[in-house]
């Protein structure tokens, strides 16, 4: 009886979780008196089985509880005057229906862990391709497309560090190792102000920092690679850090297949072929207020071929640096200042014979951004500037013969600098209206100067506890542009800068949507609409040279493109039983005065509906089940129609030739595939382990890569017939990797 | 032996896991193609005034070649107007097929740099275009290297005019029956330095064969039109290119109108 009045005595309690890191989150609450909403001191606050591990409320009645593992709908204990318990019904989207932030995701590097994944290598970007609204660059590819976006208009953050190309093995792997990366937020739309410099999203990764007082040791052994990462204080509680590495090994059994077989007079060397992250994340706590991170990348991919009259070497990677401070001036006033380099190359080298070739290309960015956010009564602040300072190298070119005869060269090196200054404000309109208003001046110069204004509006209306709506508006200019035009991430295509061609990139966006949780907020549902217009796009003439061309401005084309459509997403992230369902229904397509003789035509990645259904479900302590499934209607691509014979000169081979008429008029048949996952949690008499088995396309759909068409012959070489061949990648692959905590 | 199994045994699962790539035939239908003339006109200093002219077709039709028939064609040169009338009798030594010819009298002047004119005229309607035939490029040497498998690769040099954009094409054919073509290699002279220039390839040829290496010293037309072709060919079967559409010369139908100078030399690698 007693403990019911307690009940009705401390009626409420304002108790919010907040998730610090992987391991450690905090319950905090306010515990006051129902009558004068006094606040209640020294109350006990503890959790089940817990007693040791309580707190104790302080003089504005607020406590702080942290708990191992996220635990919502758990029982707290509470002891004042009396003995109560309370349930806590803990809203894990109450931030996503608070903020006025629309058209965003975020995963933790933890919740892709268990999903399955090809070649049992967790990807958190193919894990974002799950989500609605991002499109993927093929099969297999970690390259992605953002609302009818191009692959060149993601700007890719790590820790404020631009990535300039986040793939390995040409797009099949992003370079992201999720032992180093701690979550990933993307933004589609509705974009913060403090973010520029590409049109259709922004990707910010963050990374695992490590703990300030306890050692920890991670790592998996995979099919393709393995992964270490070792994190902890280096000075307890002022000096910590994590270092990852991440390596796949196939060279090594190849080299050795190689070596075993090198005096075989038939034997065609296989090549050598590796890929590695590094990275690097050290936090020095000055002060209470004060605090130097540091972040570094180095990881590149090679390709290495030799034999008796050929060596091939072709290497490429990122490498990036960058120190960032955080002073804490006063409570409601922190100050940002990141200092960065971020360099990414490819270089070629070919020696055969007499003959030797070696082309480099590469951009070099050294960045600066401060930021001030001020938190007011009603107002929060956030306002700075950024620079950027690029070194482009295009096409580096030497190659020749060994007696130095005959030479060539070629390459150019160009310079531009851009930047930013930014202001942004979240402020609320009475009880329900939330407002983030934002406002972002970019400039870029090389050759030529350019500039723009770009506008930011959010609004967030809650009208009820559950239930919000939302509506934003975003402008975004884009300076720099990947001269790619193969529709995929290949480690040849270049960063160009806008000069006096091509002119910056601009997009504007309005989304509309509404978001609201069900069932005691088990479940999230929200529904967005999108429409995107693209101006000064950038294609390029048909023909076009891109590699070994360091004169790229006659080869660009110019022309405009819009995207439109509807994301829907279901989510449920409590219980045993998690995951979710996304829908996308979307329009992309461009409009070039040099292409398709000038009308419209659908984007390569324009696809009508897009359906993801992610499921994650804990049978026991031991064993977590999980399944994707993923289904794309017909994507756009184009196709020879028609054909000619050319018979050519005296001396050359006559040939078939195919011609191509209208841009992407013709549909691939739909995508769809299921993958399943299994992890067994071991009991290890160290830390912990677990064994993940993955199954990549369970069913063994064939789904296309591409179509090609094949001239079919008789036995003296005439051709009988041409028919079309549809060339699938990957089947049902199986894989196994264990990790391991300690 | 168990261990070199067992690299095997991983090679193979890896070299399964990342080029496990299958492909079958599949009936798709195309759109709606018309067909359109194609003609293909070289003209070479001291050879006949030929051409042959064709239809396109759609991609899945029967593969057999589609003649233009009824076709008025004319080429003009400093005044002179010279007919080619249909006429698909094979001449002795031609290794291709022509259907419009003029006499076998009259041959493509040695006059470089001046204009050619051809007009056409089928099924009501007329299409015109122009060219010249370039200056030759003698070829100045022939290297031949020869590695210790008895392999040899054949280079040539050249000296490219300096302050002129030119055009090459690049052949080196296997000197037998078939013909086999080694190397075909199109280029601009942009990456050349100080007017030296190199072209070969790999160690193609055995020791002792002959070949032969043609140096086409060809107009802007003809090395757009024959990229634009190489483009269109490597789009078809490469996930990775956008399509590419033929430049023609000749506005209103597929084709090239060209003129050229060739150098040749036949070797032996030894």
């Amino acid at each position: 009886m007693k403990q019911i009045a307690f009940l009705f005595f401390i009626s409420f309690i304002f108790v919010f979780i907040n998730r610090v890191d992987a391991q450690t989150t905090f319950v905090k609450g306010t515990i006051v008196d129902q009558s004068d909403s006094s606040a209640i001191i020294g109350a006990i606050v503890y959790l089940k089985n817990k007693h040791n591990a309580g707190t104790v409320t302080n003089e504005k009645g607020e406590f702080t509880l942290p708990v191992k593992e996220l635990l919502l709908n758990s029982t707290i204990y509470l002891q004042s005057n009396a003995y109560a318990e309370v349930t806590v019904e803990g809203n894990a989207y109450r931030d996503q229906l608070e903020t006025t932030q629309m058209s965003n995701i975020t995963l933790t590097s933890k919740e892709a862990k268990l999903l399955p994944a090809l070649f049992g290598e967790v990807d958190l970007l193919k894990t974002l391709q799950l989500k609605p609204g991002i499109q993927s660059g093929g099969e297999g590819s970690s390259g992605i497309y953002v609302r009818g976006g191009g692959p060149d208009q993601n700007l890719f953050l790590l820790n404020n560090i631009v990535v300039y190309n986040p793939s390995h093995l040409f797009g099949f792997f992003s370079i992201f190792n999720s032992d180093a990366v701690k979550k990933i937020t993307l933004y589609k739309g509705g974009f913060p102000a403090q973010y520029g410099g590409r049109l259709s999203s922004v990707i910010d990764i963050e990374t695992n920092n490590g703990s300030p007082d306890k050692v920890e040791v991670t790592g998996g052994i995979g099919l393709i690679a393995s992964r270490l990462a070792v994190s902890g204080p280096i000075v307890k509680n002022k000096l910590w850090g994590n270092v990852s590495i991440r390596r796949t090994y196939a060279d090594v059994f190849t080299r050795i297949l190689n070596k075993s077989n090198a005096q075989k007079k038939d034997y065609n060397p296989i090549p050598d072929y590796y890929f590695y992250d590094t990275n690097l994340q050290l936090t020095y706590k000055v002060n209470q207020r004060n605090s130097i991170h540091f972040t570094g990348y180095l990881g590149k991919d090679a390709f290495n071929f030799k034999n008796k009259n050929n060596t091939i070497g072709f290497n490429w990677g990122n490498s990036l640096a960058g120190i960032n401070w955080i002073n804490t001036i006063d409570s409601s006033t922190t100050l940002s200042v990141t200092a960065s380099v971020s360099d990414y190359k490819y270089k070629l080298k070919n020696d055969f014979s007499s003959f030797s070739f070696n082309l480099t290309s590469g951009i070099r960015d050294f960045g600066f951004i401060t930021q001030v956010t001020k938190k007011y009564l009603k107002h929060s602040l956030t306002t700075g500037f950024q620079v950027n300072n690029y070194v482009f190298n295009i096409s580096r070119l030497q190659a020749g013969s060994a007696d130095g005869k005959v030479s060539f060269a070629s390459g150019a090196t160009l310079y531009g600098i851009g930047g930013g200054v930014f202001v942004n404000d979240v402020f609320k309109i009475k009880s329900r209206w939330l407002v983030n208003v934002g406002l972002r001046w970019s400039w870029f110069y090389k050759d030529k100067f350019h500039q723009g204004i770009e506008p930011r509006l959010q609004v967030n209306y809650r009208i009820k506890e559950n239930i919000s709506i939302k509506a934003s508006y975003c402008r975004m200019f884009q300076y720099i542009h990947l001269a790619s035009n193969s529709g995929a991430s290949l480690p040849t295509d270049i960063w160009y800068p806008s000069g006096n061609i091509p002119p910056p990139q601009v997009s504007d966006q309005i989304a509309l949507g509404y978001e609201l949780t069900l069932f005691k907020n088990k479940l999230f549902f929200s529904n967005e609409y999108y429409y995107k217009t693209m101006h000064n796009l950038i294609d390029f003439r048909d023909g076009a040279q891109l590699f070994i061309n360091d004169n790229l401005e006659k080869e660009f084309v110019i022309g405009k493109g819009e995207s439109y459509g509807s994301e829907f997403y279901l989510e449920k992230k409590q219980g045993k039983t998690t995951g979710w369902i996304g829908y996308t229904l979307a329009w992309t397509t461009r409009q070039f005065a040099e292409i398709n003789k000038g009308e419209k035509f659908y984007a390569r990645s324009d696809r009508r509906h897009d359906i993801s259904v992610v499921v994650i479900h804990k049978l026991n302590t031991r064993f977590t089940l999980s399944g994707t499934f993923v289904y794309g209607s017909e994507q756009a691509v184009s196709v020879p129609t028609g054909r000619f014979f050319i018979q050519d000169v005296d001396g050359g081979t006559p040939s078939v030739v195919p011609v191509y008429t209208d841009r992407n008029a013709f549909r691939l048949p739909a995508y769809h595939r299921m993958d399943i996952g299994i992890v067994y949690k071991l009991k290890p008499k160290w830390g912990a382990a677990d064994l993940t088995l993955s199954i990549y396309n369970v069913y063994n759909r064939r789904n296309t890569y591409f179509l090609y068409f094949e001239e079919i012959q008789d036995e003296n070489g005439n051709p009988i017939k041409y028919v079309a061949k549809q060339v699938s990648l990957f089947p049902i692959i199986p894989s196994l990797t264990f990790n391991f905590r300690w | 032996m168990v261990k070199k199994s067992f690299y095997w045994f991983i090679t193979l699962i890896l070299l399964i896991g990342i080029g496990c790539t299958s492909e079958k035939e599949v009936e798709i239908n195309l759109p709606y193609y018309t067909n359109t003339p194609v003609l293909e006109c070289y003209l070479e200093p001291g050879k006949p005034y030929r051409l042959m002219a064709y239809y396109s077709v759609g991609y899945f039709d029967t593969p057999k070649i589609q003649q233009v028939l009824g076709a008025t064609i004319q080429i003009q040169f400093e005044g002179q107007t010279i007919n080619l009338i249909y006429d698909t009798i094979p001449r002795i030594g031609e290794t291709k097929r022509y259907n419009y010819r003029a006499d076998d009298l009259t041959l493509v002047p040695f006059q470089y740099n001046k204009t050619f004119s051809i007009s056409i005229v089928m099924n009501g309607n007329t299409y015109t275009s122009s060219t010249s035939i370039p200056t030759p490029i003698p070829i100045d040497t022939c290297i031949i290297n020869c590695n210790d498998e008895n392999r040899c690769q054949v280079s040539i040099r050249f000296t490219d005019p300096i302050n002129e954009t030119d055009y090459y094409r690049y052949l080196c054919i296997k000197d037998s029956i078939g013909g086999e073509v080694k190397q075909d290699y199109i280029l601009n002279d942009e990456l050349f330095v100080n007017g030296q220039a190199g072209l070969g390839g790999g160690f193609s040829f055995n020791e002792g064969s002959f070949s032969v290496v043609k140096l086409f010293h060809i107009n802007k037309d003809y090395y757009d039109f024959l990229t634009s072709v190489k483009d269109a060919q490597s789009a078809n079967g490469n996930p990775f290119a956008q399509p590419s559409s033929i430049k023609s010369n000749i506005p209103g139908i597929i084709g090239i109108f060209t003129g050229f100078s060739v150098d040749e030399k036949k070797i032996q690698t030894l």
